[in-house]
């Protein structure tokens, strides 16, 4: 039956996407400046083998770095994705709600306060590691709280929320560069681009399972709403004449996407661009039906991620580029392409 | 069996009245057409059947029971409106868009269940062989028969369709509106749709509601209603209705 080999074949795809992400996960492991093999990898994975005390202490930094890139490419595919559909913008994305300047701006607080680090010479010392993260966070949170808010007053149609984001955007990016002018200096400056590169070797043991508990409920609630995305693309009217509230699941889904961008932007830069490329590339994959194209939008971010990650690892071995790097020079060639393509 | 009751409805926009005094039955299986020049409240009165639109006055019964009463989603069971517009995005195959009409029906993920009503409709529209096509490769005429056949994923009880004929050339046209009146007869569904073309309106529907500027100017049989004072009336302009074609033809 025709229908059948349609479902199929979308289940196929996604199950040849697991396939690729577990192969690339021992090959991730294996790359950078200390040299482990594949085979190495694989041994030490599927029979036991035991390796030396430094091989272990490097894989376990790698399965960190690679067990963050899979959750944060999780999390943003799956934002991505509702935010595209909830805002019927292929250029959207949670990032579109001004989070990654707010975020920034909340760092250069915490350094201009001194709650972030205090500075002598050349030297940042941190009182406290989760400091700036808070602060990225609650800055983050913030600015998706006053957008809504504006988008609210403006009735919640999709421009609404994308006009408000885009003036509240250049008003944090205008006191942002304010504060670097007047008040912090050459290495604190120095910290807020290097924060905002997006790099998942920031984030540590604890903050994973902060990222797999919101991976987990984000993932869930998305999968969820996916034929409410299915039926928000086809126009506010439409949606509602079925049952669905349009305006509630923008709002819903906005606040969700937000809250998961922040909590990843918090531990680990900005790394927008994700958010952008894997539907498309999902797309491509399985269509637009969002039962399949959200969790195939989560593998391929993730797939993207580690791979990017891995590649920033031995590029320019033995420095480690941050991943935001190695993707957004991957991955604008990428959309380009498929912009082109459409 | 009345179906659908509209009693004495007002709506406004802002201080502007859209409609206003607005009154009338649908009963099962009966197929309504609401003619009227632009501006005169077609696709309001479609909306404010479909609960879409909130009367400021007035009230609108679908099967006994007040519209406003009705939780959003029940009503979205009993009522299928196919708007004039609809998003048409890209990698959306046929069958999704239709499974998209059983959205009401559906708490978390389709069933099997779900799927098969979807078929059906589809074939109901004679549109099963396009299954898998994606919605940007099908023809108007096409396209239009997927849309009907969403909403019939929804097994409702009336359906509303504004202006189902436009953009369609008129192959399509007559074919379109010969299968708005067979499912009507097949499955008893009442059925309210907004026309510009009035030999269409005369030759498609059971009843005639004329509105001018948001008012009932007359309701009734096609041949009672669409006479040749009324058009003239309501639209500023002279025609002759040729009875033995049933149509009506414009006189310049």
């Amino acid at each position: 039956m025709v229908i059948e080999r349609i479902f199929r074949a979308r289940k196929i795809f996604i199950l040849i996407s697991i396939a690729i992400l577990l192969l690339i996960i021992p090959f991730s492991l294996s790359v950078g400046a200390y040299n482990v093999t594949y085979l190495d990898v694989l041994k030490a994975l599927f029979w036991g083998n035991s390796l030396s005390p430094d091989t272990t202490s490097v894989l376990l930094i790698r399965l960190r770095r690679v067990l963050a890139g899979i959750l944060i490419g999780s999390v943003l595919g799956a934002s991505g994705t509702a935010m595209q559909s909830v805002l019927r913008n292929p250029m959207a994305s949670p990032f579109t709600l001004g989070i990654s300047n707010a975020a920034a701006l909340g760092v250069a607080v915490a350094l201009l306060t001194g709650f972030g680090g205090s500075v002598r010479g050349v030297i940042i010392s941190y009182s406290n590691p989760y400091i700036i993260p808070i602060f990225a966070f609650v800055f983050a949170l913030i600015q998706t709280a006053i957008v809504l808010l504006l988008a609210y007053k403006a009735g919640l149609s999709e421009r609404a929320l994308v006009l408000a984001a885009i003036a509240m955007n250049f008003f944090y990016q205008a006191l942002l560069s304010l504060i670097q002018y007047l008040k912090l200096n050459e290495l604190q400056i120095a910290l807020i681009v290097f924060w905002s590169f997006g790099d998942v070797g920031r984030v540590g043991w604890e903050e994973l399972k902060i990222l797999f508990i919101s991976a987990f409920a984000l993932s869930i609630y998305f999968i969820a709403r996916s034929l409410d995305f299915d039926l928000m693309s086809l126009g506010d009217d439409v949606a509602y004449a079925s049952g669905v509230n349009a305006k509630r699941v923008r709002l819903e889904t906005s606040v969700v996407a937000a809250l998961g961008a922040s909590i990843v932007t918090a531990f680990s830069g900005v790394i927008a661009f994700l958010c952008l490329v894997s539907p498309h590339i999902a797309r491509l994959v399985v269509g637009n039906s969002h039962r399949y194209l959200v969790p195939q939008s989560m593998l391929v971010a993730a797939i993207l991620l580690v791979a990017a990650d891995s590649i920033g690892r031995f590029i320019l071995s033995p420095v480690t580029l941050p991943v935001g790097i190695t993707l957004s020079l991957i991955g604008s060639p990428l959309l380009i392409y498929l912009l082109l393509r459409r | 069996m009345v179906i659908i009751r509209v009693v004495d409805v007002e709506v406004r926009y802002d201080s502007v009245k859209a409609l206003d005094s607005i009154s009338f039955d649908v009963f099962e299986g009966e197929i309504v057409a609401v003619v009227g020049p632009n501006g005169s409240g077609k696709t309001t009165l479609l909306k404010i059947v479909d609960g879409i639109l909130k009367p400021v006055k007035g009230s609108v019964y679908i099967d006994m029971k007040n519209v406003v009463d009705i939780p959003r989603k029940q009503l979205a069971k009993e009522v299928s409106l196919v708007t004039q517009s609809t998003y048409v995005v890209p990698g959306i195959k046929v069958i999704d868009f239709v499974l998209t009409g059983r959205r009401p029906h559906i708490d978390f993920m389709p069933t099997r269940k779900d799927i098969e009503i979807s078929l059906n409709a589809l074939k109901a529209v004679k549109a099963d062989n396009l299954v898998d096509r994606d919605l940007t490769e099908l023809s108007s005429g096409e396209l239009q028969r997927i849309l009907i056949a969403r909403a019939l994923a929804a097994e409702p009880k009336v359906l509303l369709l504004d202006e189902p004929t436009s953009n369609l050339d008129l192959r399509f046209q007559i074919e379109i509106l010969n299968l708005v009146k067979s499912l009507s007869r097949e499955k008893s569904l009442a059925v309210i749709m907004s026309l510009h073309d009035l030999t269409q309106a005369y030759r498609f529907s059971d009843k005639v509601i004329v509105l001018k500027n948001g008012r009932v100017y007359t309701i009734g049989r096609p041949d009672e209603v669409l006479t040749e004072n009324v058009i003239e009336d309501v639209y500023q302009v002279r025609v002759r209705i040729d009875r033995v074609l049933k149509a009506i033809i414009p006189v310049v």
